[in-house]
């Protein structure tokens, strides 16, 4: 039997922002598409997805269109336990709790917020809104036992996916770590690249910095033509693709496609197809390559399934320490060397990923002690989904329909929330320090500082 | 006198171009009722800066439920859509309004707690939007005896689910507390099934 190492050359990682499972991948059981995977049954009226509010019962509903929503949906760690619900009398989360901490949320702007009937929390699509996300789950392997690591916010998840560990448990404005994986991968002379549409995440990061202005960060725009053409000698291991962010600095047409809200999910879709047309087209390096998508959290969605019960303390001063996972998010395994249709029903948190690479690239096949210890509290490695030994020779195409998506253009010039003021200070501070090498790698910060400056008069 | 007078046409003038800056806003939107009872008229009020429109969509209520089709939604629902343009730019905000028969059932539910003596309890408070609704019967949906508190008054449900009309006439808006012996399974919700209908 060929180990892991014998039958992947490259690792593709692309990281989307704030949806839950349900909402996203819900419609594959619901629709009876790919009815082993554990997303919504119909009646949707049923105990075990109500959400109460002021005695009312709400419950899930279907999209009919993709519109941008009103606004973001509140996930900081408070507003993440509230929506958990749990109870004292029964022990355990009811996933009841979505609606109401929405509805706390927008009466702090809007004293007379009213729900009506279809809360935005509560709303799943179908498989013509998110016919990407769909097609790859009904051509390779969804994982429905994905949760994010932390019943927290962006910033925590994020980085416990890219480093392995996080020290804080909220938003900060930069992130301070003493390693991440772009680290690793160089100490243990892998390859890598991270195709960026847009200021990089890494940004956030001033360790990263050297690495963010350097050619390792490319223009998503390359990849397919790195993919068809690149020399093999230089072709990278690993590959993180990174979509455009919805919190980072915009100008013009500039549109984010991370799918985080309030953004309508069609940029994200576009996005996904573009990737996975890109990463799929060199047949021969298609076969040796393993294309992850996941999300970092669930960004205030609802989902039905409770919280795994593993617990995690935050390497920071002072630790906190979350008794479960974060809600469960979409995960798709998508390469040859998973069977069409296929469910991995494997519990797995952001660790699976590096789970993967410590097995291909690390020490003893480990990638880090504190992910081997997230591996002891029985989280799945990537690799546990890779079930064929030999690789499919079919390339399905993605579907070429038209993705319809509801949106404004706008130019938002002042951070509203604190993701938007992290992504907005480290634009600023890269500016400040390394203004020429930041102009040439990402121009639209360029253009979006001079609109700022010229707005704040 | 000058100084007094240049002072009120520099205000002016300062007010002027205040006025004359910036995007739209949108001060208020008061959209009531935001629960009709049958076919009730809606009365909208606005205080904007800018160009107002505004729009209702309708999502006609779906009851029949199959693959492929909308999820159940119990009533229709008017999204009233206020949007204000000023300076190529737009602001945006929205109510929506349940439209729901003149007569109807729902359930009141809340989550359970443990209370000092050991029985459960759920509480809470049905928004102020039902006002315009009072109880006709009500009847235990938990499959176990549930004894009710609202309005200053209280009645005992059984746990077959047979309505009682003990509670008839009280508005369904307000505090409600609900009782049930801790016996197992324990549920950490409880729920009344509440025949309700337009307030006369």
């Amino acid at each position: 039997m060929p180990s892991i190492r014998d039958r992947i050359d490259t690792v593709v990682y692309v990281m989307m922002e704030n949806r839950s499972f349900d909402h996203m991948l819900g419609h594959l059981s619901y629709d009876r598409i790919l009815p082993e995977a554990d997303g919504l049954v119909p009646p949707v009226r049923q105990e075990a997805y109500e959400n109460l509010m002021g005695g009312d019962t709400y419950y899930p509903f279907k999209h009919r269109v993709d519109n941008r929503l009103g606004f973001d949906l509140p996930h900081e760690w408070q507003e993440v336990a509230a929506q958990l619900a749990y109870s004292k009398v029964t022990k355990r989360h009811t996933m009841s709790g979505f609606v109401e901490s929405f509805v706390k949320h927008a009466r702090l702007t809007d004293p007379g917020y009213d729900p009506g009937a279809r809360p935005d929390p509560l709303g799943f699509f179908p498989e013509r809104l998110v016919p990407i996300h769909s097609f790859l789950a009904q051509n390779f392997t969804v994982c429905d036992r994905w949760f994010c690591p932390l019943p927290a916010a962006t910033q925590p998840n994020k980085t416990f996916a890219l480093c392995g560990f996080t020290p804080y448990h909220e938003n900060q404005t930069l992130i301070s770590v003493d390693t991440i994986l772009l680290d690793w991968l160089e100490r243990r002379q892998v390859r890598w690249r991270v195709y960026h549409d847009g200021l990089s995440f890494f940004a956030l990061y001033p360790r990263a910095w050297r690495h963010v202005l350097s050619s390792r960060f490319r223009d998503i725009e390359f990849l397919l033509h790195d993919c068809l053409d690149e020399a093999d000698a230089t072709f990278p291991q690993v590959i993180i693709v990174e979509p455009s962010y919805e919190s980072a600095p915009h100008i013009g047409p500039d549109q984010p496609n991370d799918n985080h809200a309030p953004l309508p999910v069609g940029f994200g879709e576009e996005f996904l197809r573009r990737v996975y047309e890109a990463v799929s087209a060199n047949a021969d390096r298609w076969r040796r390559t393993v294309l992850i998508v996941s999300y970092d959290e669930h960004g205030g969605f609802w989902d039905h399934v409770p919280p795994l019960r593993i617990p995690y303390t935050t390497t920071g001063t002072p630790p906190h320490t979350f008794e479960t996972t974060g809600v469960r998010v979409p995960a798709l395994i998508v390469s040859p060397l998973v069977e069409p249709g296929s469910v991995c029903h494997k519990p797995m948190d952001h660790s699976a990923p590096l789970q993967l690479l410590g097995e291909l690239f690390g020490h003893q096949g480990k990638y880090s002690r504190p992910v081997t210890e997230r591996a002891a509290q029985g989280l799945a490695s990537v690799a546990d989904a890779l079930t064929r030994q030999v690789p499919r020779d079919d390339r399905p195409a993605a579907p070429s329909v038209a993705i319809q998506a509801g949106a404004t253009l706008e130019t938002r010039l002042a951070p509203q929330d604190p993701m938007q003021t992290a992504f907005e200070t480290a634009a600023l501070q890269l500016l400040e320090k390394e203004p020429a090498g930041t102009a040439a790698k990402y121009p639209e910060v360029v253009h979006w500082k001079h609109a700022k400056d010229r707005a704040e008069g | 006198m000058r100084t007094s007078l240049s002072r009120f046409v520099a205000l002016v003038l300062l007010l002027a171009f205040a006025s004359g800056c910036g995007g739209p806003k949108i001060r208020s939107f008061d959209v009531q009722p935001v629960v009709l009872c049958g076919p009730e008229a809606v009365h909208v009020d606005w205080d904007v800066v800018g160009d107002a429109r505004l729009e209702v969509r309708v999502d006609p209520a779906m009851s029949a439920e199959s693959a492929g089709q909308l999820a159940d939604v119990p009533a229709d629902t008017l999204t009233f859509l206020l949007v204000v343009e000023r300076r190529g730019k737009e602001a945006v905000r929205q109510v929506a309004v349940l439209q729901i028969p003149e007569q109807f059932t729902r359930d009141v539910v809340f989550r359970t707690d443990l209370a000092p003596d050991g029985s459960l309890v759920a509480a809470g408070e049905v928004d102020a939007k039902w006002d315009g609704f009072e109880i006709e019967t009500l009847a235990s949906a938990s499959g176990r005896e549930i004894t009710v508190e609202h309005a200053g008054r209280q009645d005992s449900l059984a746990d077959d689910g047979v309505p009682s009309s003990a509670l008839a006439g009280l508005p369904l808006a307000g505090a409600w507390i609900l009782r049930t012996a801790a016996v197992e399974p324990l549920p950490d919700r409880l729920r009344v099934r509440v025949d309700i209908r337009c307030r006369p």
